[in-house]
C-alpha cells in the first residue's frame, strides 16, 4: 500500500520517467508471491516453487525496461502534443476535455506492448481480454496524468503574468 | 515517538466497514425525471449510487445528496430540483491527500483519527506549489480482488513546487459522522522527499489484494 514518488526538479517529468512508471504498473500485474514457502512441503517441492518464483522475478526485471522503451516515444508525443495545444489555445486549453486521443492511439500502443509478453510464462495471462482492459486503463490513466501535469504547469506560469489592462 | 507509520487508521476500518461513513464511488452520470421535486423517477442506472452520494447537474440544487433509494428506478434526494432535471452526475465523498513535513512533532499511523491531528501539531507541509489541506483525489470505484475489498485513486501531482515531505495522510473531507475530516490512512515515504521548482507526483500502487492503497481483507 505504498505510493511511488516521482520528482523532477526544474520542470515537468521527462517522458522517460513517465514511461518507467507506466512500465512499473504494467509489470506489477505479474504477481510473484513473497509469502514464505510452506516448510512442511518436501524439499524438492519447495525448491521448485522458489525456482519458479525467481524465474518470474527475472522475467519482470527483464521485461520492465523493454516496456518502458516502447512507451517513451508515446509519452513524449503526449507531452509535446499537449504543450503544442497549450501554445495554440493558451488558457482556453485548460477548459478542453482531457482526451489522450488528441495525442496518442492507446490501442496502437497496446499493440506494441503486447508482443513483449509472447513466448513468456505469462503470455496466456496477458492474452486475456480483462488484462488487456486493465492495460488499456493504465495507459489511458498515465497519458492523462501527463496531460494534467502540462496543463497545471502552464496554469502556474500564467499566475505570474500581470492581468491584462482594460 | 514522533513520525509516521504506514497504516490504515483503526477508526477508518471501523467506520468504513461497520458504519458506512466513507463512500469511494467514482464520478458517473445517469438520467432521471423530476421537476421541482425531491422524488426522482426513471433513474437510468443505480450503479455506483449510494445514500449520501453528491449529485450535480442542470436544475440540481447545490449540495444535493441521495437521501433514499426508493426502487430500482427511483430515488429521494435531500433537496428539491429547481426545475426539470436530465443528466445528473453523482460522486462519493471527497477525499484529500495532505503531506506531512520533515521532522513532525506528532505521531501518525493506525491511531490517527483526523486530518486535524496534523494541523494541530503544525505538521503539514508548507511551500511553493502546495496548498494547505492537501490535494483533492479522484475516486476510482471500489472493487474485489482475491477476497479483498480495495479502492484506488488517480495519480496526483504538484507542479512548479518547492517543498520537502516525509509522509502523507489520506482523509475524507466529507463529514458523515461525529468527526470532521476523518483520517483513512497514513503513508511513510521512507525518508525526506524534496522537490525544487519542479513536479512532485504521487503514483498509487497497483489496485489488487496485495498492493492497493486502501484494502480490507
Amino acid at each position: 500500500m505504498q505510493p511511488r514518488i516521482m520528482i523532477t526538479n526544474g520542470g515537468t517529468h521527462p517522458p522517460e520517467k513517465h514511461a518507467d512508471t507506466t512500465a512499473w504498473k504494467i509489470v506489477d500485474l505479474i504477481r510473484v508471491p513473497e509469502t514464505p514457502v510452506d516448510p512442511a512441503l518436501p524439499e524438492e517441492d519447495r525448491l521448485a516453487i522458489e525456482t519458479n518464483r525467481e524465474a518470474m522475478r527475472q522475467l519482470k526485471a527483464t521485461i520492465e525496461p523493454q516496456i518502458a522503451a516502447v512507451l517513451v516515444k508515446h509519452h513524449g508525443a503526449v507531452q509535446h502534443g499537449e504543450r503544442g495545444k497549450l501554445k495554440d489555445h493558451g488558457h482556453d486549453r485548460l477548459t478542453h476535455d482531457l482526451d489522450v486521443a488528441d495525442h496518442v492511439d492507446v490501442d496502437a500502443v497496446l499493440a506494441e506492448v503486447n508482443p513483449l509478453f509472447a513466448g513468456t510464462s505469462v503470455a496466456v495471462h496477458f492474452a486475456k481480454a480483462e488484462v488487456h482492459e486493465r492495460l488499456r486503463d493504465i495507459l489511458n490513466d498515465d497519458f492523462t496524468h501527463a496531460m494534467k501535469i502540462e496543463r497545471s504547469t502552464h496554469a502556474d506560469a500564467s499566475k505570474s503574468l500581470a492581468p491584462a489592462k482594460v | 515517538m514522533a513520525g509516521t507509520t504506514t497504516a490504515v487508521c483503526n477508526s477508518f476500518k471501523r467506520d468504513a466497514t461497520f458504519s458506512g461513513l466513507h463512500r469511494f464511488n467514482q464520478s458517473r452520470t445517469f438520467t432521471a425525471t423530476g421537476v421541482s421535486t425531491q422524488t426522482w423517477t426513471s433513474v437510468s442506472a443505480l450503479t455506483g449510487l449510494a445514500v449520501g452520494c453528491f449529485l450535480s447537474g442542470s436544475n440540481v440544487a447545490a449540495g444535493t445528496r441521495v437521501a433514499d433509494i426508493l426502487s430500482s428506478t427511483s430515488i429521494f434526494v435531500s433537496k428539491a430540483s429547481t426545475g426539470a432535471i436530465g443528466t445528473v452526475t453523482s460522486v462519493g465523498d471527497i477525499f484529500k491527500l495532505a503531506l506531512i513535513k520533515v521532522g513532525p512533532t506528532g505521531t501518525y499511523g493506525a491511531a490517527s483519527t483526523t486530518y486535524a491531528d496534523i494541523t494541530g501539531n503544525s505538521d503539514e507541509v508548507s511551500g511553493t506549489g502546495y496548498t494547505a489541506t492537501g490535494i483533492a483525489l479522484t475516486n476510482v470505484d471500489p472493487s474485489i480482488s482475491t477476497n479483498t475489498a480495495i479502492t484506488d485513486f488517480a495519480d496526483v501531482s504538484w507542479t512548479s513546487a518547492s517543498f520537502s515531505t516525509t509522509a502523507c495522510m489520506i482523509y475524507n473531507t466529507t463529514q458523515n459522522g461525529p468527526l470532521a475530516t476523518p483520517a483513512c490512512s497514513t503513508h511513510d515515504f521512507g525518508g525526506t522527499q524534496t522537490v525544487t521548482a519542479g513536479t512532485f507526483s504521487l503514483v498509487f500502487p497497483t489496485p489488487d489484494a496485495s498492493n492497493a492503497i486502501l484494502r480490507v481483507a
